[in-house]
């Protein structure tokens, strides 16, 4: 009987020690998504092309937000 | 992009992301989890494990405290809204084991960019959260920012607060940098010391390694008005987190005077209104401020939420003081028309430009000076009708980045100062000038009005033209009604920042720590 109990109880932890592997696996690679992604876009907006290109940027930016206010979005619109 | 595929995609989250992570999620759960020995023994199994039983616990109790706490510990960033709903949703649906997935799942579709996953956070629940961002990150000191740091520097001598600021990315408030500290509590010695040092980005010093603050169970006090990146962090606060919001309410200018502000001013305030919305408690620093709060307060009915109780403590009104390099007086005009002020629209600029050319043909000899800036548009504006005037051989200054000797000198030289705005949310250059004892003319009703209450004011109707015309004529002409003023001015007792600071706890934060 208490063999049986001890089996069982391998078998529990075992299958425990499972769960957690998958607990401790999903959360490592959300960690790994969210982390690398933030990663990926602060790189690129380290680039010379970004900080280039950041005016044009700007004025689309003001282009939309009056085009939104009602206004004319000028000549790349 | 050629650098997005020369790096290939690490098997394994950085090792400091993977510890910061654990080191958040256990002082989450030495909250929300009693037994310390079980969160030592959940934690010695891996984050995940940690994790899980986290978002078990949550499940269970179906708060959105915890939800909302549990979502900053996993994500170093405060939830938005959607997120929150988002992720409550899925952990209505999901059981047993499929709930760690479920919120893992909700909260990489949020779109969030994390910034913040290295850090390490500290819990706060024993003392109000101050967020100074915009004081702490730069050196810059008109009117909002006066108004924060004359206060939190009376604050901290007196009351136990966390002062804080947004973190990189505005995911989430962090620690202040020491000289982000000083820059908020010590502006003065600060201010002596600006010229060394470099202008400050908004970003943390370098070498700087902040950690989280989270309020939690607390009261979180904004003094300043949020930039538009963090109303949907903020609201989402106010509205999940359990923690009681109280704002200082400045004005609702680029709603209720949305005709004369750019449009959008107006669409960035209408975000900041969704903070105001969820908040506890608003204190504004004027009556007149006080009712827009309160009548926007009125509005929610019509939502079904519980709308923030409105109160009022008046600001301070001090004598701009005088820079440590001080200036010998320059000669100053015999009879000086002073109007200090940004240059906008709602200022009126243009009918005081009116009733001075009025009195000019009149043949009244005076000089007008303007002092303040602008934006472009408007200040244009303005710089071709004083260039009009002087042309015309009228006496007319617009002086524009003017420093505070020269705004003092101006004051003290000064017959009196006009002020006939169409809408404040308090009027500090009449209040200025009446420390200073300089009469004003200013508009009759609102804040300036209450302000003149106390003596020292001609009042106008700031859309009648000849109103300023007439009151500019008679101060310019009866030296006996401009010394009852001038006396009246000096008359009026002063009321100190420590008045301010004094009242404004126990208006805004008090009721709030006796609540909880």
């Amino acid at each position: 009987m208490t063999n049986r109990l001890r089996v069982l109880e391998d078998e529990r932890d075992r299958l425990q020690g499972e769960l957690d592997e998958i607990a401790n696996r999903a959360t490592d690679r959300w960690l790994l998504a969210v982390h690398y992604e933030s990663s990926v876009v602060n790189a690129m907006q380290q680039t010379l092309s970004w900080r280039v290109t950041k005016p044009l940027r700007l004025v689309r930016g003001l282009q939309l937000a009056r085009l939104r206010s009602g206004g004319s979005g000028g000549s790349t619109s | 992009m050629s650098f997005l595929l020369d790096a290939p995609a690490p098997e394994h989250a950085l090792p400091s992301a993977e510890r910061a992570l654990r080191s958040r999620l256990m002082v989450v759960a030495d909250e929300l989890l009693a037994d310390a020995s079980e969160v030592r023994a959940l934690a010695g199994r891996g984050s995940g494990v940690l994790l899980g039983a986290l978002v078990h616990r949550v499940q269970a109790s179906g708060l959105d405290r915890e939800l909302w706490l549990l979502l900053v510990a996993m994500t170093a960033a405060f939830p938005n809204t959607e997120l929150m709903l988002r992720t409550r949703r899925a952990l209505g649906m999901a059981a047993g084991p499929q709930a760690l997935s479920a919120v893992l799942d909700a909260s990489y579709h949020s779109g969030t960019r994390l910034q913040s996953l290295e850090l390490e956070m500290r819990l706060v629940t024993d003392k109000p959260v101050v967020d100074v961002d915009f004081c702490a990150r730069f050196d810059h000191n008109t009117g909002i920012q006066r108004v924060v740091r004359e206060t939190m520097s009376r604050w901290n001598g007196e009351h136990s607060i966390e002062l804080a600021c947004w973190a990189d990315g505005d995911n989430c408030l962090r620690t202040l940098a020491p000289i982000e500290r000083r820059r908020v509590l010590e502006w003065d010695s600060h201010k002596a010391e600006m010229a060394h040092h470099i202008k400050p980005d908004g970003r943390a010093p370098a070498g700087f390694v902040p950690e989280l603050v989270v309020p939690y169970r607390t009261t979180v006090v904004l003094p300043e008005v949020a930039h538009d990146g963090l109303w949907p962090q903020l609201s989402a606060l106010a509205r999940f987190s359990g923690n009681q919001t109280a704002m200082i309410g400045y004005d609702t200018i680029p709603i209720a005077s949305a005709d004369l502000i750019s449009s959008h001013e107006t669409e960035k305030f209408s975000k900041y209104l969704t903070i105001v919305k969820n908040a506890t408690r608003v204190v504004a620093i004027s009556d007149a401020a006080a009712g827009e709060f309160r009548g926007f307060a009125s509005a929610l009915v019509s939502q079904g939420v519980g709308a923030p109780v409105v109160g009022c403590v008046t600001l301070a009104v001090q004598s701009p003081a005088r820079g440590a390099s001080v200036s010998a007086p320059t000669d100053q005009p015999e009879k000086l028309v002073l109007m200090v002020g940004n240059q906008e629209p709602r200022k009126n600029l243009l009918a005081v430009l009116f009733a001075a050319e009025t009195l000019w043909r009149e043949g009244l000899q005076f000089t007008l000076r303007m002092i303040g800036g602008g934006k472009s548009d408007y200040t244009r504006l303005i710089d071709h009708e004083a260039k009009r005037l002087a042309k015309a051989g009228h006496a007319i200054e617009v002086l524009r980045g003017a420093g505070d000797d020269v705004l003092i000198d101006s004051y003290r030289a000064a017959r009196f100062t006009v002020f006939p705005s169409t809408h404040e949310g308090y009027g500090l250059p009449v209040a200025e000038s009446l420390a200073m004892g300089v009469p004003s003319i200013t508009s009759n009703y609102g804040s300036t009005q209450q302000i003149a209450d106390g003596g020292g004011c001609l009042t106008v109707d700031p859309r009648n033209d000849q109103s300023i015309v007439d009151a500019m004529r008679l101060l310019l002409t009866d030296d006996v009604e401009r010394e009852r003023l001038a006396a009246e001015a000096r008359a009026r007792v002063p009321r100190t920042w420590n008045d301010y600071a004094t009242e404004l706890w126990h208006e805004l934060v008090e009721p709030l720590e006796n609540a909880s």
